[in-house]
Order: C-alpha cells, then structure tokens, then sequence
C-alpha cells in the first residue's frame, strides 16, 4: 500500500458516465480487479472508495457520474491511497465467466467489474457481463464494450430470474453489488450448483472504507474488515457483508 | 524527553509529545506500511475490552466534507486477541505503548489491565471514561485499573464533561488525562437521527477551549485531543498547556499529513 499523488490524464464520457483516467505508475502495477483505491475529493473530509474500471501497466481509470467529478479537470493532481483489500480471484482452469453487476448504480457496480473482463478475453476465456438497466438513458453502453462479451441486460425484469442459463454455463461468477442483491443471488446460484466449488462465487460489495488499513473498524463486520479481509469476499463470506452502497 | 507520568514509579518518558488517538491507528501493525510510528512519541491503541466485542449494528459515517460523524461502536477481539496478535509489532514500534481500555466496568476493565500488567511491550493504559458515568462511577473504574496494574494509568475524558471530571480522575489516582475523546453528535440521515463521534478541524477550537480549563484546573500532564491537523494546531495545543498532542481522523483522511506533524516533533 502507498500513498501517492495521480495526475488525471483523461476525462472521457461512456454514455452518461464519465471515466476518468489516472497516471500513477507505481500504484496501478499494484492494482487487481477488486481492489480499491482510496481518494481524497474535494467535497468530502474523508477518502473515497473507487474501483478501477481499467487498469493499465502505468495509469487506472475510475467510472463516475459527471456530477461526481465536476470539479476535476485534466492535469489534476489526486491524492490516493492504495491499493486497498483482496480483489476478485479467477482460477486458472476458469474459461467460462460470468460477471453480474448487482444494481442500477453501474458506475458502483458495473465499474469495478471491467478489469476482469479485459483480462479474461485476451486469456481466451469466454465472458458473459449481466447487468440491470431498466431506464436506457441511464445504462452503460453495451457499444463500448468489446463485441466478444456476451450481454445480458434485464429491463423491466429481475435480473436474477434472466442467470440461471448462464450461472449453470459459468466456471465461477464475479458479481459487484449490495449485500441484499449478492445474497439472493448466492441462493439463486446454489439452487442450479450445489455444491458449488470453492470460489465459484465472488462478490464485492463497494462499502465505505475510511481508512482502507483496518484500523477504524466502520467496515467490520463480526471478526472481518472489508477494507482488509474483502471488500471481495467468496460465497457465504458475502453475506456477512452486511453494509450498504456507498 | 517528556514525562507523562512524573509521580509513578516507572514513569513514562516520550521522546515526541505527538501521538495517534484511540481509535485512529488500529491496534498495531494496520498502518506499518504507511506510517513509521518510530518517529512518534507513543502509539496508542484503538479500544479494547475484556471480551470479544463486535461492531455497532448499524455503522454510521455521515460525511460533511469539513467533518465527518462516525459510529463504529468498540468493535475488538477482545483483550486476549490483541495482546497475542499485537505483541510483536509493538516490540517493532521503538516507541511507547499505550494500550486504550474502554471503561465499561470495574470489573472489566480489572480483568483487561491484569492482562495487559505482565505484558513488557505495554508501557501503559488508557482508560476511558464515558459521559453518561458519576465521578463515582469513574473513580471505581479508575481504581480497578490502577489496582489490577502498576503501569501509569492515563484518562482519556469524555468530552463534554472533561473539566467536570477532571479532578475526580487526580484524585483517583489518573497520571495523566487526555482530553478529550472526540465530541458526540447527532444527524438526521433518511428517516431517522443518528449518532455518533465528530471529528474534523473544526474539532479544534472546542478541544483547545476544553484543554485550557482542564489545565487551569488539576496539576497533571495533560494530552491534548481533538481536531489536530497541522503542527500549528499540535503547537496550539502545548502553549494551552498539554504536554503530549494526539492525532486522530487525520490519520484516516491523509497519513503523509499526519507523520508530518509527528517528524516536526521528532528528534533525531
């Protein structure tokens, strides 16, 4: 973990989102899908928790709503800390992969789950990204993702109800999203795989997380610290997680 | 050096007046990779208490952008866990150790002090006391601990209440007293009032009105708290008569910020 200054390189709009693209080289070589970073912000007294949408060998880029980041510009410099937790593990033998954004705050929850798709298709694993969009004004474009991914976007219907062909096709399933949603879908996956191997279900629920080191103790949870423990946590270690969107 | 503890046997001399408050560090080693507690005068620890404690049900943090209202509860695994988890990294740190006891009861606050009394990387306790007690209350709290150990005994005063109390903490015995414990407060989020600790610089004015009349008030060291973000405010708070400063949510919002602070203090 470091605490570094990143100089915004990039403010670019995805749809109604914005993506904004950090230089930090020493910190993105760090970084993991999952694994956060904590940011100081203008309007707030404490760090922001974000998880990279993109990280490259020398810079990583953050998914926001343009009211989130009006006061950046270009060539900013941000103050961040990181990289904070255990991030999303994918087994070596994984080719089939199911990635499940949990709510219809998809900067949150879309966002973080990027990453692994970026690596997973060079890796010749097949992805499959869900997500809920129910107002299409609102959703992230399925036009900027690569064509390779597989698209299942629920609109005016539960997206769980739309997995069960895909969660019995997936070798594991990364999901992102509130503990209300991970835990319906964690029944959901052990109705169609029972017994479910060991990390076939991921998922991270994006939580404030003040100070990112395990000392304040706002994200524990019985004996586990999301900022240390998670914020990624496996099946049945999900729904201890109890927090909600941040 | 700095002496907290002048009429104690053992003293407890700090090379730095500047420390972390409880609750800001952790318990050990959280911040090591980040923070070099060696360039320090004490590293205090978040609250323990005799017995695993779990989080507060329903964690609050309300961010106001100048402060920030947080509620975590004590959440520790009890004092067991954190001397046998904690230990070593104490032995690393090269500076005193003082370990926080949440005053709950005689009784468990005699149990975790007995525990931590054998233990040689601990050089003292932290007691804190909680608003809603009576300086009878308090003065069991802060016999227990001094009778259950023979390492100097620190007060941490609740802070509304620090100068009403301060005396009956001397006279029990309290080597030093901090003062104070951040300020409690109340916000209505979504349907219903929440509470929890302030903290933030403007934390500052009220902790060094609160130093001052404590100062004015005993004879005993005194450990300034609350709202330190800059050496300046740690300077303020020694010219209001403390001794010692502690450093709390800055540690969270900016730790270079905070070691900062603790290096202008330091002596090489």
């Amino acid at each position: 973990m470091r605490q570094t200054l990143a100089e915004i390189a990039a403010i670019d709009a995805v749809g109604p989102f914005c993506r904004v693209r950090f230089s930090a080289p020493d910190l993105a070589a760090a970084l993991e899908p999952g694994r956060a970073v904590l940011a100081r912000w203008p309007d707030a007294y404490l760090r922001r928790a974000w998880w990279p949408c993109a990280i490259d060998a020398d810079a990583f880029s953050v998914l926001a709503h343009p009211a989130q980041i009006e006061s950046l510009r270009t060539g900013d410099r941000v103050d961040v800390l990181g990289p904070v937790g255990r991030g999303f593990q994918v087994d070596v033998a994984t080719r089939n992969l199911l990635l499940v954004a949990g709510s219809t705050s998809l900067a949150f929850t879309l966002g973080p789950l990027l990453p692994l798709a970026d690596r997973a298709l060079p890796e010749g694993r097949s992805v499959t990204l869900a997500f809920a969009a129910p107002n299409p004004e609102v959703a992230y474009p399925v036009s900027s993702l690569s064509p390779a991914i597989e698209v299942i976007r629920a609109m005016d219907t539960d997206l769980i109800d739309l997995l069960s062909d895909a969660i019995a096709w997936a070798d594991q399933v990364l999901a992102c999203g509130p503990t209300g949603f991970t835990t319906r879908l964690s029944a959901h996956i052990r109705s169609i795989r029972r017994p479910a191997p060991r990390g076939f279900f991921q998922a991270l629920n994006p939580v404030h997380l003040p100070c990112g080191v395990g000392a304040c103790g706002v994200c524990r949870t019985g004996s586990r610290l999301a900022c240390v423990d998670g914020p990624v946590f496996e099946l049945n270690e999900s729904e201890v997680n109890e927090r909600g969107l941040s | 050096m700095i002496e907290l503890a002048p009429q104690h046997k053992t003293g407890l001399s700090l090379k730095s007046p500047i420390m972390p408050a409880s609750g800001s560090a952790g318990f050990a080693a959280e911040y090591a990779a980040l923070i070099d507690w060696s360039r320090w005068g004490a590293f205090v620890t978040n609250p323990v208490t005799a017995r695993p404690r779990p989080p507060a049900g329903e964690p609050v943090t309300i961010d106001l952008g100048a402060a920030v209202l947080m509620h975590a509860g004590i959440p520790n695994p009890g004092v067991r866990a954190v001397i046998d988890d904690s230990r070593s990294a104490w032995k690393r740190m090269g500076v005193p150790v003082i370990v926080h006891v949440a005053g709950t009861t005689p009784d468990d606050v005699a149990e975790c002090v007995v525990r931590l009394a054998i233990i040689d990387e601990v050089h003292a306790v932290e007691l804190g006391v909680r608003d809603e007690e009576d300086e009878g209350a308090i003065a069991a709290l802060i016999g227990a601990a001094i009778e259950a150990s023979e390492k100097p005994v620190l007060v941490r005063l609740p802070f509304e209440r620090a100068a009403e109390f301060a005396a009956t903490c001397v006279d029990a015995g309290a080597k030093a007293l901090v003062v104070a414990a951040p300020p409690r407060g109340t916000l209505l989020h979504g349907d219903g009032f929440v509470s929890g600790r302030i903290y933030g610089r403007g934390v500052l004015p009220l902790a060094l009105r609160a130093v001052r009349e404590v100062h004015a008030l005993v004879d005993a060291p005194i450990v300034a708290s609350g709202g330190v973000h800059a050496v300046e405010d740690a300077r303020a708070m020694l010219s209001a008569g403390a001794v010692a400063v502690q450093v709390d949510a800055l540690i969270w919002r900016d730790p270079k910020a905070a070691l900062a602070i603790a290096e202008a203090f330091a002596t090489d």
